[in-house]
């Protein structure tokens, strides 16, 4: 027994709870054996470990100045007791602000679309587009590997200059970038820019979608929301970054917009069938997705424009695969999950309820 | 060996003092990141909401001359801004990239020590790192952040009692872990002896014939 009330001595003394009576039984102890006396001074210099700086410690406190100087020196006072004429003072303030802040933006706009012009001249930029049904491959300047799904474009320059090699996407491609550390290579979408140096990554961000997705299989990307340049975020192999854009958050945090990190999708736990670039290997996957989800991919996939004529539908949910299936054999395969009816005619398809009334 | 903050924090709300602030900065950033870290798992995160809160205790220094403990008032803080954040995304999975050992021990005085420690200790972390979620945050924050019984108790919402009985516990560990390691060590230096000897007859049979 004694062994274990050396144990709590032990505990006492290295946290510096020991009382002055225990400290002379302790240190009896230690005097009349060897090994106690080993054990003591090895945990105790574990104990006196100091820890090596945080690497962004100057970093984050020059955010956190520059914060407080934005503020105001002046601290929020304890009894707010503002009389009614110096409100009028603030609003002048922030009037004269405001008006700034509108010049300031009117002046950039003004400047940039000059450069915007210039850019245009000395960089020969490229289009590809792919349309419904379609996926295409193209390879960019540097050898980096672009696959576009269908209904995407993206922006390249016919070669790459300068310090980045940038690009600019709308729809969903997946990029297989050569490494290049000096070079960082760039996604802008209309949300956000991601920044890698040499990785396997899927980007979606279609314009009638409500989030925008990073997948990324190899390496490491950076991702920054175009919103708010001084975040960044660091994605990890198999993870997907969401970003679920403004509308009806109330999110102050992030001025609108919540995102998340998720692991990627492993369709039936096969690590080979990853949901979310299951379009590459021609197979469209989707688990527990709603209707009007789906039939944005649907409508990608087969070329033909849903409409819901019943409301209820948009929030049926499915989990299936489709690979060759005609447009009638997939319709099939969901109404065996939720009945439904539809019409076909031209380029679009109208969906009915069952038991909806007309 | 704590330094006491108290002067440091009423120059702050009284003088409004921006160097005093750096200075508590400072003195605190590291312990408060590690303590984040632990309940979020992610830097990035742990940054901005360790931001927020020295940006909020700034701003609201004038209120702040009530508080006793500054130090406890600030861990308190980060537990539950912590705990908020995980609750509001319990739905998605943060997977922790970084290593345990992201915050590596030095002993900048003997670099030789350090070497013969490192191996050590690093065990020693292992061991700490097996215990279960409480255990190990009460240890570290006993350990790393030099708190007593009652201050953790008071982070933590449990009874001094219960950061006792786990602190006996990791201790206990720890103990444990020790042995196992100057067990093995010793073990090799006996097999190195028992080498050594056998090497020395050997060649005394040489010199025998020589």
């Amino acid at each position: 027994m004694t062994d274990q009330k050396f144990t709590e001595l032990l505990s006492e003394k290295l946290s510096g709870e020991i009382s002055a009576d225990d400290d002379q039984g302790f240190m009896a102890m230690l005097a009349e054996n060897e090994d106690y006396r080993r054990e003591y001074e090895s945990l105790n210099t574990y104990f006196q470990q100091e820890d090596r700086l945080y690497d962004n410690i100057d970093v984050i406190f020059q955010q956190i100045k520059e914060r407080i100087n934005v503020v105001g020196a002046k601290p929020k006072p304890f009894f707010s007791s503002k009389p009614a004429i110096q409100s009028f003072k603030q609003w002048y303030r922030i009037a004269a602000i405001f008006i700034f802040g509108l010049c300031t933006f009117f002046a950039y706009q003004f400047f940039k679309a000059n450069d915007g012009a210039d850019k245009n001249t000395t960089i020969a930029w490229k289009k590809t587009y792919t349309p419904g049904r379609q996926t295409s491959t193209i390879v960019l300047a540097d050898g980096s590997k672009v696959t576009l799904n269908a209904e995407s474009e993206i922006k390249y320059p016919t070669s790459f200059n300068g310090q980045t090699r940038e690009v600019y996407l709308s729809g969903e491609a997946f990029f297989d970038i050569t490494k290049d550390h000096q070079h960082p290579f760039i996604v802008h979408t209309k949300n956000i820019s991601i920044k890698v140096l040499g990785t396997a990554f899927d980007v979606k961000s279609y314009n009638d979608e409500h989030s925008t997705e990073t997948t990324l299989l190899r390496g490491k990307v950076e991702i920054t929301l175009n919103k708010r340049p001084a975040k960044h975020i660091l994605l990890s192999p198999a993870e997907k970054f969401t970003l679920i854009h403004a509308a009806q958050n109330s999110e102050e945090h992030l001025n609108g917009d919540i995102y998340s990190i998720k692991p990627m999708t492993y369709y039936k736990d096969d690590k080979n069938a990853i949901l979310e670039t299951s379009w590459m290997n021609n197979k469209l996957l989707f688990k527990n997705e709603t209707f009007s989800l789906l039939s944005l991919r649907l409508s990608r996939w087969y070329g033909i424009t849903f409409v819901f004529e019943s409301a209820q539908l948009k929030d049926a949910k499915f989990t299936g695969e489709f690979g060759k299936e005609s447009l009638p054999e997939a319709l099939k395969a969901l109404q065996s999950i939720t009945p439904f009816t539809y019409k076909i005619q031209g380029k679009s398809i109208y969906l009915y309820a069952v038991n909806s009334y007309r | 060996m704590k330094p006491d903050l108290s002067p440091l924090w009423t120059k702050i709300c009284i003088e409004d003092d921006v160097k005093a602030f750096e200075a508590l900065y400072y003195l605190l950033f590291n312990r408060l990141i590690k303590f984040c870290v632990y309940y979020v798992g992610k830097k990035e995160i742990a940054e901005e909401i360790i931001s927020d809160i020295l940006v909020r205790c700034w701003e609201n220094r004038k209120a702040g001359t009530v508080i006793l403990n500054l130090e406890t008032y600030l861990f308190t803080a980060v537990r539950n801004q912590s705990l908020k954040y995980i609750k509001k995304h319990a739905h998605v999975h943060l997977v922790e990239i970084e290593p345990s050992n992201e915050f590596q021990f030095m002993d900048h005085a003997d670099p030789e020590k350090e070497l013969e420690n490192k191996e050590l200790h690093h065990k020693l972390d292992q061991a700490i790192d097996k215990l279960p979620e409480q255990a190990r945050i009460i240890f570290k924050l006993i350990k790393e952040n030099g708190m007593k019984y009652k201050e953790v108790a008071e982070i933590l919402e449990i009874s001094p009692r219960t950061v006792q009985t786990q602190l006996f516990r990791a201790i206990d560990k720890l103990r444990i872990s020790l042995k196992a390691y100057h067990h093995i060590y010793t073990q090799d230096t006996k097999s190195n002896n028992t080498l050594n000897l056998i090497v020395l007859i050997f060649f005394l049979h040489i010199f025998q014939f020589l």
